[in-house]
């Protein structure tokens, strides 16, 4: 609730301040191809299991201030759905082991215009973990369920993290815009006391592939 | 089914835009709850207390003038649905949620009282992407939570029939906020579900969201 509050009252300011310097501003959305690194490897401790991709959602505003023509800054407020998913294939059942890590990001994206339509950038983002925890599904065909259970880290999270992002925008039209991003994560999500994990000293950093639309408001 | 439904919608929405009609996108909080009956107290659970379950909605709109004051209105939202019933005892923090995550096809009769205001009423099209049930424990010391649930694909009814109504204020040109209550009037569960849920359950989504909405 507070954190829904916290994020509203950050969404207002800027919008707010948006329109008052004269910035373009926006909204972007689309999905999360998650991966991590993790360290020691679960492929490694469990010969059985395939390392996949773990969708996720993302949203969020964007603001850019034009310095002259071809360059300008993009600051963001983003909601990602990050994480790394680990399956194993039975008769039957599909097992699943899913790490999550749910980030509000705020990206300073230095950006740079090669032609009309089409938007480079790059830039440092910095990370507010607002949940963290892994999952065990078991997708079950008869009968049709999934089956899980799993535990969220609470206070065993590293909060704040550091990633570097790189994309590229194609504009479509005056108001839409289609964009793939990729976000190099340099941070543990994993806290150093945390007794949840099975193997002890475990490490796993995001890697994040986001692909989406965007509006220009 | 899924995608065949999805790809139905963004064509209908797709043909409302190349129209030159009115669009635009909308957002917001949504504030879960679920008649159940029986209820869920009466499972054995007394202690647990009904409250809200806070979710998320999202979606795209187009707009059909009829009139100068009315029109209709087709919309594509993804909306959590669903209900909490929580129970705290000695730190420790109980929760059992109910949740759909529902595709709505919604088509509103609207109403322009006065210049800002948007009044709207109409059927709604709903499609379970994704239903079931979640418990949850969340302990105080070390500050964690623990949880097991089940998506209940099998014995999800898929398609869910509902009545919204509500009100948009428009404000700083292009901008609107807006509050709308979804009232369900489909059984989310089918009938038997194998001892999962009690017999002959039935648990009917009624859903309140508040948000802003842009027009493109």
């Amino acid at each position: 609730m507070k954190k829904l509050f916290i994020c509203l009252i950050l969404i207002v300011a800027a919008v707010g301040m948006g329109s008052a310097l004269d910035l373009n501003y926006g909204l972007r959305t689309g999905v999360v191809l998650g991966n991590m690194s993790v360290d020691p490897d679960p492929t490694d401790l469990e010969p059985g299991l395939e390392a996949k991709m773990k969708m996720g959602f993302y949203c969020g505003l964007w603001a850019r201030h034009m310095m002259n023509e071809k360059m300008g800054i993009t600051a963001e407020l983003n909601y990602v759905e990050k994480g790394d998913r680990y399956s194993e294939d039975g008769s039957g059942v599909t097992m699943h082991w899913i790490m999550y890590e749910n980030v509000l990001e705020l990206p300073v994206l230095f950006t740079y215009l090669p032609s009309e339509k089409f938007a480079l950038y790059a830039g440092p983002v910095l990370e507010y973990v607002l949940s963290s925890g892994y999952k065990m599904a078991y997708d079950v065909d008869d009968p049709d369920v999934v089956e899980y259970m799993g535990y969220g880290f609470g206070e065993w999270t590293n909060r704040i993290g550091f990633s570097i992002a790189a994309g590229v925008t194609y504009q479509v039209n005056e108001t839409f815009f289609g964009e793939v991003r990729y976000t190099y994560g340099f941070s543990n999500v994993i806290g150093d006391d945390n007794e949840l994990m099975p193997a002890e000293g475990l490490e796993a950093i995001p890697r994040t592939l986001t692909i989406g639309i965007g509006i220009n408001l | 089914m899924k995608k065949l439904v999805l790809l139905f919608a963004v064509l209908c929405l797709a043909t409302g835009m190349s129209m030159a009609l009115d669009y635009g996108v909308r957002g917001g909080l949504s504030l879960g709850n679920l008649a159940l009956d029986p209820e869920f107290e009466e499972w054995g659970a007394s202690e647990f207390d009904d409250v809200i379950k806070m979710g998320f909605y999202g979606g795209i709109f187009v707009q059909y003038p009829l009139g100068e004051t009315m029109g209709l209105m087709g919309e594509l939202n993804y909306i959590q649905k669903g209900d909490r019933y929580h129970f705290e005892e000695s730190g420790n923090d109980y929760n059992y949620f109910f949740y759909g995550k529902v595709l709505e096809m919604p088509v509103l009769f609207y109403f322009l009282p006065m210049e800002k205001m948007t009044l709207y009423a109409g059927p709604v099209l709903g499609y379970v992407l994704k239903g079931g049930y979640k418990q949850k424990l969340a302990i105080d010391d070390p500050d964690i939570s623990q949880f097991q649930g089940l998506d209940m694909n099998e014995y999800i009814n898929r398609f869910e029939f509902s009545a919204a109504l509500g009100g948009r204020y428009q404000f700083a040109g292009k901008y609107f906020g807006e509050i709308r209550y979804i009232y369900g009037m489909s059984n989310m569960f089918k009938d038997d579900t194998d001892g999962m849920l009690p017999d002959e359950i039935e648990g009917k989504t009624s859903t309140l969201t508040i948000g802003l909405g842009v027009n493109l």
